[in-house]
């Protein structure tokens, strides 16, 4: 035990004197910028959702719509792999080609342009996400929240339910879940 | 808001880093964010554009922030009022737009044992080592947050922050993006206009104008009359960050100019019958300010910045007329850690130039002084075992033109057990260095008529050009915990040992002819000697989503040991002028996506020195989101009291009353 304990001593110090301790390898919680954190996000978004076995072979688009507001970070995840299939990212200039998408990210400046979006996005299994406050309460399946320091996620469930996605549990777990606000 | 990020600029908050100094990992240069597990990525904590980020339970120090949110939830109107929320700081309304501030005691209208930085630039006064509240008018929309240190040795600079630091950090532009204009009108606030636009220049670039009035009514004496305090200012300003991306470089550029109208009520000394009489005094000041700051990243962990700011200010009102121009250029560096150790150095160099204006009250030898101020830093963080025991060591070195040459080192310990609780202990050296206030000026104080002698007495307070720093060894203790997954404790603790401490001696009187008076001189001398000790107690806990309540204890203890009253004026009557006992509760409530209800109840404690007894003050707020662009709030402030005394001697004929507000506020982001 005392020996298990001086080699774990030692090993530390040796990663501290190599400046290898960044928080990615010590127990300390990571630090990225919040388009970071969000792409990140997106690419597990990607890697726990499951989509109807109807398109085997699409690949994995990711669509964005109204702009690019991750600063730079999006693009080096193009051409990884999940689940053995190659990402591409498009900026989505016509709505038609929205059936090639995966997933759909729609900045924030589509707002009011959001319900007009979602009768193009019915009945079609593409994932919705989005930063604007209400998204995933007006039918939107995931909406990046920001929780003081921290990005969280909520999920409409029915969205995606109707839409015939299935969101893993381990993310699900992660992000607080919502159902579609009844509307008046 | 148990979170905690180093500031973009100096002054502040990077200088508690720099005590702090977490070993921060140059993340963005390392960590593939496509690597880690959802798990890790909710985890992570959103860099600030500085890229350094820290736990508040990390920091060595008794660190309380005010987020932006918490300021615009307290229905504070201004950076003084939101401060009432801060444990271990008295914050006592003197009147329409004075406030009498300072952190573990010593409180007063000039309270001087405290440093305030809006982002990293001093606003204290040289002139008296104070705070001018009235001009700290920052549009409260663009505060990010307020960080509050209590106890020494947590900035790099500043011979003033002896008991405590209080940082205003406000907005990165990037977070001002659209249009924002909010107007607010009250029975206290007649009202507060704020209009802001922000947009961006592509390549990371943003920034954002921005535009306020507020016009305040007066308040009330004692015996109820008219104050004479009504007070407006307006402001406007600017701000752009830029942050190319892929590089390691940030640059930060603002300025703002300002000015403000108000008044008192005077008591001004005559040396005849009726030797006395009270004025309306009106009060004009104004300024401008313009701050640069660069910051690069380098891929070894390591970073330096640089930053220069121009500050210029006028003040101009029946006894003092005052204008300031000051230069101020900082550097930092913070070095690859080498072993088990984390250096960081850094300098500054400030040149003021100060020009008064003789008034019937204040008069000097010299009218125009020009100071430079020299300082440097170097601190070592030290990592005794990983992740269990840091040891921190600093000091400050500068040299002014006061008492010349200053050392105020700090020694911190640190204990960490994983993410659950944090101990540390600190002993720091401090002091506050003289004023003009003490050193050059003479200022005819006041007359006491013809009685213990058949003249009239004139007190008139001389200049003491040997009055010398004052001195402070102070001893700290913290202990934080995550009680629950939802609650958490944090405690600290001080013991102050004062020495040196300014002190209003009595000197020869001295007889003058014409008109036939004895003078009362009286110097600024260092023989008085103080211990306090006290505790402050947080706890926070987030009941659910949408509901979180947080309550604060301060103690505060405070024993002078003065000459007597044959030798000096009052030399011990500090002691009665902080409240002994404070403690508020506060409730944020979230009652659906449209609405939230937020109060706080606060508990002060009697001041002996004045006529000021225990009060309670009680806060509501509704806030409705009428569209997701507008917002309506609805405000009341001291409800439970229709008026109470906070600060002020009973002498003091421009002692106001405090009393109940209420408001309505419209603001509309798109």
């Amino acid at each position: 035990m005392a020996l298990l304990n001086k080699i774990h001593r030692a090993g530390l110090a040796l990663l501290l004197a190599a400046g290898f301790l960044s928080p990615a390898y010590g127990q300390d919680n990571v630090r990225l910028v919040e388009q970071e954190i969000k792409a990140g996000l997106l690419y597990n978004f990607l890697k726990y959702t499951q989509w109807p076995a109807e398109h085997p072979n699409r690949g994995v688009v990711v669509c964005l719509i109204g702009g690019d507001p991750f600063g730079g970070h999006l693009q080096p995840m193009a051409g990884r792999t999940v689940n053995q299939h190659s990402i591409e990212i498009r900026n989505l200039q016509n709505l038609q080609d929205i059936d090639a998408c995966s997933l759909l990210y729609i900045h924030e400046n589509q707002k009011p342009n959001w319900p007009h979006l979602q009768k193009a996005l019915a009945g079609k299994d593409v994932l919705t996400v989005s930063d604007f406050d209400g998204f995933a309460e007006s039918g939107g399946m995931i909406e990046f929240t920001r929780n003081d320091n921290r990005i969280g996620v909520k999920i409409n469930v029915d969205a995606v339910a109707a839409a015939h996605l299935a969101v893993q549990s381990r993310l699900l777990r992660l992000a607080s879940t919502v159902h579609t606000a009844a509307t008046d | 808001m148990l979170r905690w990020r180093k500031n973009a600029f100096l002054g502040g908050t990077a200088a508690l880093c720099a005590i702090c100094a977490v070993s921060v990992a140059s993340a963005a240069d390392t960590v593939d964010p496509f690597a880690l597990s959802p798990e890790q990525l909710f985890d992570a904590t959103v860099m600030s554009v500085s890229k350094t980020s820290e736990d508040l339970r990390d920091a060595p120090a008794a660190v309380y922030v005010l987020t932006g949110e918490d300021i615009a939830r307290s229905g504070a109107t201004s950076i003084p009022e939101a401060l009432r929320l801060v444990p271990g700081l008295q914050v006592a309304r003197t009147n329409a737009s004075g406030w009498a501030i300072s952190v573990r005691g010593f409180n007063n209208a000039l309270a001087n044992k405290l440093l305030v930085l809006i982002d990293g630039r001093e606003v204290y006064d040289p002139l008296f080592s104070g705070v001018y509240w009235d001009m700290q008018d920052t549009p409260l929309e663009d505060i990010e947050r307020i960080e509050v240190i209590r106890g020494p040795g947590a900035s790099l600079w500043g011979a003033n922050a002896v008991n405590g630091v209080i940082n205003i950090i406000t907005k990165n532009a990037a977070d001002t993006q659209g249009s924002l204009v909010s107007v607010t009108s009250g029975n206290d606030d007649h009202a507060i206009v704020t209009a802001r636009y922000g947009g961006s220049m592509g390549d990371g670039a943003h920034w954002r104008v921005y535009g306020k009035y507020l016009a305040r009514a007066s308040t009330q004496t004692p015996a109820g009359a008219d104050a004479n305090d009504a007070w407006s200012d307006w402001r406007g300003g600017f701000r752009m960050d830029w942050d190319p991306n892929a590089q390691g470089d940030t640059f930060t550029l603002l300025g703002e100019v300002y000015g403000g109208n108000g008044g008192d009520l005077r008591s001004v000394p005559l040396l005849t019958a009726p030797y006395a009489y009270t004025t309306d005094e009106s009060v004009s000041a104004s300024g401008a300010n313009l701050h640069g700051r660069w910051s690069r990243e380098l891929g070894d962990d390591s970073r330096f910045t640089l930053e220069s700011y121009v500050d210029l200010t006028r003040r101009s009102q029946f006894t003092l007329k005052d204008e300031r121009s000051t230069l101020d250029v900082e550097g930092q560096y913070e070095l690859p850690a080498w072993g088990w150790q984390k250096l960081i150095v850094g300098g500054l160099y400030r040149y003021t130039v100060d020009a008064l204006t003789a008034t019937p009250i204040i008069t000097f030898a010299k009218g125009t002084r020009a100071d430079q101020l020299i300082s440097g830093f170097v601190q070592d963080k030290i990592t005794l075992e990983a992740d269990r025991w840091i040891v921190t060591l600093g000091s400050k070195f500068e040299h002014n033109d006061y008492s010349g040459f200053e050392v105020q080192p700090t020694a911190r310990l640190q204990w960490l057990d994983g993410k659950e609780q944090m101990a540390w202990a600190s002993i720091s050296r401090a002091v506050r260095t003289p004023s003009q206030l003490e050193q050059d000026l003479d200022i005819f104080s006041g007359v006491i008529p013809p009685g213990v002698l058949p003249l009239p007495i004139a007190v008139e307070l001389r200049p003491s050009p040997n009055f010398d720093s004052e001195e402070l060894i102070a001893y700290e203790l913290g202990y934080r915990r995550q009680l629950a997954p939802e609650v958490q404790l944090d405690l600290s603790g001080f013991y102050n040992d004062y020495d040196k401490l300014a002190t209003l001696s009595l000197l020869t009187p001295e007889i003058v002819l014409s008109p036939f008076h004895v003078v009362l001189p009286i110097g600024t001398t260092n023989l008085t000697k103080a211990k306090t000790y006290g505790f402050e107690a947080v706890v926070n806990w987030r009941a659910d989503d949408h509901l979180n309540f947080s309550a604060t204890y301060s103690y505060l203890h405070m024993n002078l040991d003065g000459p007597p009253s044959d030798l000096a004026i009052a030399s011990e009557a500090a002691e009665g002028r902080s409240p002994r006992h404070q403690f508020n509760v506060r409730s944020q409530w979230d009652i659906n996506d449209r609405l939230s209800l937020d109060t706080a109840v606060y508990y002060v404690d009697a001041l002996p020195a004045f006529p000021v007894s225990a009060y309670w003050r009680l806060d509501a707020r509704a806030a409705w989101r009428l569209t997701d662009d507008l917002q309506f709030e609805l405000v009341g402030q001291n409800i439970l009291d229709d008026s109470h005394r906070e600060f002020g001697a009973s002498t003091d004929v421009g002692a106001t009353v405090i009393g109940r507000s209420f408001y309505g506020r419209l603001t509309w982001r798109s």
